[in-house]
This record gives C-alpha cells, sequence and structure tokens, in this order.
C-alpha cells in the first residue's frame, strides 16, 4: 500500500531522512518509533506531499507522493503531530469544512465520533478547546475519513489516559475495516499495542523492522541451573541464548511449552521465569545509552 | 458544499472581523465625503470665501487652486485620502502575507492541505477571497457615498457609473499591493516577514514617487510605484487613463499571482515547530 524507496530528505546540509526503504502492507498497522529529531514526521510528510523527496520516492496506493499528492490524499487521511485548529470556527464548522474538503460524505460520522466517543461539544469555538479536545475533534474526523491509509502523527500525545484507550480502540476498529494505519509515537505500549509491525528510526535511519506477531510469539525464558546441569540444549527446543550471567541463562523460545517443560524436567533446574519482552528491550538496543554510546564511537 | 466554496467560507470565517470594520470605515467614510463636499459646497454657495481659509483646510492640498470643484471630484479626492489608502493597503497585505507564511506559521495549512485539494485551488482560493475583500470594500465606499448624496443632497452628485470608475482604481491598486505580497509569502514560513518586506515595498513606492520628480534624471523610478497608477480623481473626470492604469496595476496582480502559484506549488511545507 505504502511503498519507500530510496528516500531521502535534506535540508540545505542537514539530512532529515537517509535511504529510507520500507513497505508498509494493506491492512496493518505500522508502527513507527523514534525519538525526536529520528525522521519520523519527515517521512510521513513527505507521505503526504508536504515535502518533496531529496533522493528516492515514496508512493501510496500505486500514486506518486510529490507528483500525485492529491491523489495520495484522496486514499490518505493525516492527523498532524503539531495540530493547529482554525480557532475561529466551531467544532462543528471544523468538521464541516473538513468534510467538505472531502466531498462531504464524512460529516455524521465524525460528529457521531466527535460526540459520542470523544465527548466534545461542537458548539463551542475551537479556540476555546483545550489541546487535548482539539486533538480529538481532529481524531474524529481522521477516523470518520472514507479513506484507505490512515497517518497518526503521535495521535494520542495530549490525551488523558481513558481518551488513549479509545484511539486505540479506533485504530483496532480501522483495522477491523481493512484500513492500513501508520502509527507514529513515543509511547511503547500504545505502538506496541496495536501495531502488526514496527519501524524503529534513528537519526533519519531506518534501523530495524519488527514483526510483532513474531515477537508476541516469542517468550523469554529465565532458567537458574543447578550444578548437574551439561551445558547442552537441544536445537529442537529452540531456545535461543540472549544473556548468561554466572548460573542464570536468559532464552529467546519459538517453539512449544510441551517439549520444554519435557526437557526441563529431566535438567537440575533452581528456578525457572517465563515472560513475555515488551519493545522497552529492542527499543534500548538502538536507543538505550549503550547503543547511543555505539553508535557514536563508530561514527 | 464544494471544497472552493468551502475554502472561501473559511476565508471569510477567519477574515470577517478585519473585513467587517474595514466595510463599516469605508462606507462611514463614504458618507463623511458626501457630507464635507456639500458643506464645502455650502460655503461656497455662499460667496464667504474666507470660511474655506478657515473652515475649508480639510480641501487644501487635494487639488489646489485649479481644483475642480464638482461636486465628483470633492467627493472623489478623498479617495487619496491616508485612510482609504491604508486600509485598502492593509487589507492587500494581511491577505497576502497571510495566505501562505502566516498559514504555514499558525499550522493550519497541515490541517487544510492534508485533504485532497491541489496545491494551486488553496492560492486561488485565497487569491479570490481577497479580490471579493477588495469588492467589498469598494462596494461599501461607493455605497456610503450614493447614501450620504442621497441624504445631503449635494449640486451634483455623481451617479453610479462616475464612481465605478474610481472604485476599479481601488481595487486595482489593492490587488497590485496584494500581488506583490503574494509571491513572498508564497516562499516563507513565517507572517512577519512576508508583512515586513510587502511594507518595505511600499513604502519605498511611496517615497519613491513623492521624491522622484526632484530629481530629474530619476524621475522614472517615480513610475515604478504603484501609487503612480492611483490616480481616481482623473479617472472619474476623464475616461483615458483608466484602462491604461488599470491594466497596469492588475498586471502586477497578475503577474504577481501567477509567480506565487508557481513557488507555491514547489516548495516544501514544513512543519510550524
Amino acid at each position: 500500500m505504502i511503498v519507500i524507496e530510496g528516500l531521502t530528505k535534506q535540508y540545505g546540509k542537514f539530512t532529515a531522512v537517509h535511504d529510507l526503504t520500507t513497505e508498509v502492507r494493506k491492512g496493518e498497522v505500522f508502527g513507527l518509533l523514534g525519538p525526536n529529531g529520528s525522521g519520523k514526521t519527515t517521512t510521513i510528510r513527505v507521505l503526504i506531499g508536504l515535502l518533496r523527496p531529496t533522493i528516492g520516492r515514496a508512493s501510496v496506493g500505486g500514486f506518486d507522493c510529490w507528483t500525485q499528492s492529491r491523489q495520495v490524499r484522496e486514499l490518505v487521511a493525516y492527523l498532524p503531530g503539531e495540530l493547529r485548529q482554525y480557532g475561529a470556527m466551531t467544532g462543528f464548522m471544523t468538521l464541516q469544512f473538513l468534510s467538505d474538503l472531502r466531498g462531504g460524505e464524512c460529516l455524521d460520522r465524525a460528529m457521531a465520533i466527535a460526540q459520542q466517543i470523544m465527548k466534545l461539544d461542537l458548539n463551542k469555538k475551537v479556540s476555546s478547546y483545550s489541546t487535548g479536545m482539539k486533538q480529538k475533534l481532529a481524531l474524529a474526523q481522521v477516523f470518520a475519513d472514507p479513506v484507505e491509509v490512515l497517518i497518526l502523527d503521535e495521535p494520542t500525545s495530549a490525551l488523558d489516559p481513558s481518551a488513549r484507550n479509545d484511539v486505540l480502540g479506533l485504530v483496532q476498529d480501522a483495522k477491523a475495516r481493512g484500513q492500513t494505519v501508520v502509527f507514529s509515537g513515543h509511547v511503547l505500549s500504545e505502538v506496541e499495542k496495536v501495531s502488526d509491525r514496527v519501524a524503529i528510526m534513528r537519526n533519519g535511519r531506518l534501523m530495524h523492522v519488527e514483526d510483532m506477531h513474531t515477537r508476541r510469539a516469542q517468550r523469554m525464558v529465565l532458567v537458574r541451573f543447578g550444578p548437574g546441569f551439561m551445558n547442552d540444549v537441544p536445537g529442537e527446543l529452540q531456545l535461543n541464548l540472549r544473556e548468561k550471567q554466572d548460573d542464570g541463562w536468559l532464552f529467546e523460545h519459538r517453539g512449544t511449552l510441551d517439549t520444554l517443560f519435557a526437557w526441563l524436567s529431566t535438567q537440575d533446574v533452581s528456578e525457572l521465569a517465563i515472560g513475555t519482552e515488551d519493545l522497552h528491550s529492542l527499543y534500548n538496543q538502538y536507543h538505550g545509552a549503550d547503543a547511543l554510546a555505539a553508535a557514536e564511537t563508530a561514527s | 458544499m464544494s471544497q472552493f466554496a468551502a475554502l472561501l467560507r473559511k476565508h471569510l470565517i477567519e477574515s470577517r472581523w478585519l473585513l467587517g470594520l474595514s466595510c463599516a470605515a469605508f462606507f462611514g467614510f463614504g458618507v463623511l465625503i458626501s457630507w464635507l463636499a456639500k458643506g464645502y459646497e455650502k460655503i461656497v454657495e455662499s460667496g464667504d470665501l474666507q470660511l474655506i481659509g478657515r473652515r475649508g483646510g480639510p480641501f487644501r492640498g487635494l487639488g489646489g487652486s485649479n481644483m475642480d470643484g464638482s461636486t465628483t471630484a470633492l467627493e472623489i479626492a478623498f479617495w487619496n485620502h491616508p485612510l482609504i489608502v491604508l486600509i485598502v493597503l492593509s487589507w492587500a497585505i494581511s491577505r497576502g502575507s497571510m495566505a501562505v507564511a502566516g498559514e504555514i506559521e499558525r499550522g493550519t495549512i497541515d490541517v487544510t492541505l492534508s485533504r485532497p485539494i491541489s496545491r494551486s485551488k488553496f492560492l486561488i482560493s485565497q487569491i479570490a477571497f481577497t479580490m471579493l475583500g477588495f469588492v467589498l470594500l469598494t462596494g461599501c465606499l461607493i455605497l456610503g457615498i450614493l447614501g450620504g448624496n442621497f441624504w445631503w443632497c449635494p449640486l451634483t452628485p455623481p451617479n453610479l457609473f462616475t464612481l465605478f470608475k474610481p472604485g476599479l482604481m481601488v481595487l486595482s491598486m489593492g490587488l497590485a499591493v496584494f500581488g506583490y505580497t503574494l509571491p513572498l509569502s508564497s516562499i516563507d514560513v513565517v507572517r512577519w516577514r512576508a508583512t515586513a518586506l510587502a511594507t518595505a515595498i511600499t513604502l519605498l513606492g511611496l517615497i519613491g514617487m513623492s521624491l522622484a520628480p526632484m530629481f530629474k534624471d530619476y524621475d522614472w523610478i517615480g513610475k515604478l510605484s504603484v501609487f503612480y497608477f492611483y490616480a481616481p480623481v482623473t479617472v472619474a473626470l476623464k475616461t483615458d487613463p483608466l484602462a491604461f492604469n488599470a491594466s497596469v496595476l492588475v498586471a502586477v496582480f497578475l503577474a504577481g499571482s501567477a509567480l506565487a502559484l508557481v513557488l507555491f506549488s514547489r516548495r516544501d511545507l514544513p512543519a510550524n515547530s
């Protein structure tokens, strides 16, 4: 659905995005992670035709994002990260205006989301709304748009916890309807919760793309072996050693629990813990203090 | 509602105060002009020309001793008044600087241009609304004068057609100023810089036109100013210069608008942060 090939975006001598190549499949939720200045927003602005690629290209639904940006925006609804609204308009007038720019067919749905889910008073002027309320108003419009792709740049940044959950629910609804969602954010747990795949960016470069289904299927197994352990782990168990400290072994496990427990029952095990791994450890591989120090040394 | 109509409505909602107050000021000024013209005529009728020396102060400098004393000439002479010129310039520069740079600075351009509308349609809507604003402003001035004339009954009140010609001058001058403000706005990301540059160009034009005639070798500089072509009294009394003057001013507007469309369609639109 979205294809980015060798995308580089420079502002003068500063390179905001460097040789980015990736794709977003139709119907998936694609998380974009990275600290401020990592190139997420620049990438998104290239996708909706607000910025021209310096090198490379991006396309949505087969339309080039720069030369056919209007057609791209027919397919895409976008929530800006730095959201500003027309303060002189009421909430209703804003939704009406934005709907009219898309043919007027999504006004009823946008009003329903704004009033019933976001609990907004649409008769009030937008200038009297709080930052969170303005964000809710924009979200109501984005989720109401009859489009194939939603691009959400930090959609929950100004929201209270319950509204954040509403938004995550709306993202999952959008996915269920077959819409493709690009979800850029800083809250790892939110991105982890809704995403099918997650891309991690650093200094304008795509560092890693993680399949969340594979990740969710993976367990972390911490075992402390007694002195009788023979240091021999059969390959068919699909246990990959992540870390070893003294007698503690931390494994990644993708196999079945039956075979794992059957094998453990034959070993000298003093302690066992099984859990899953959140995105923090993966994120820290690229943005943790050690990773950043290593990157600095390398550069 | 069509996309274009929605954009026009948005512009109107945002500019309603400036436009409304400007229109009200122009209408009120039109009525005042009529009243002043009637007052002048009464003094002339009374034969007490000494009064003109004292009470006719406001008229001095408008046309000198050679000034046409007809009601039309008197009333249109006021169209050179700084208040009228200032309001026209304010509308032109504020709309021009707001059209792109102001929207980027405020961040609202993201909201609008993330919808499926072309950049050219967005900019043309800004141009169309500004033109509409000038038509309303000019219309209010003319209506004010016509209303005042109806009430005060001066000796030879101008008809609508006669007022239409200087009205076209006001419209053309405003569009010309808007025309050179718009490209400045189309390449910038902050409104104040586009406003400052357009204001500087306007002031330089005014100063150049005023001072250039004092230096024979450089009097051509005065002809570079849009104010050189703004001659409401002349076009009201004579038909000849209207077409040329208005054409020059409209040409500046069209050239500026075309340049702005090209610049705006090719530029990056960065985030306001």
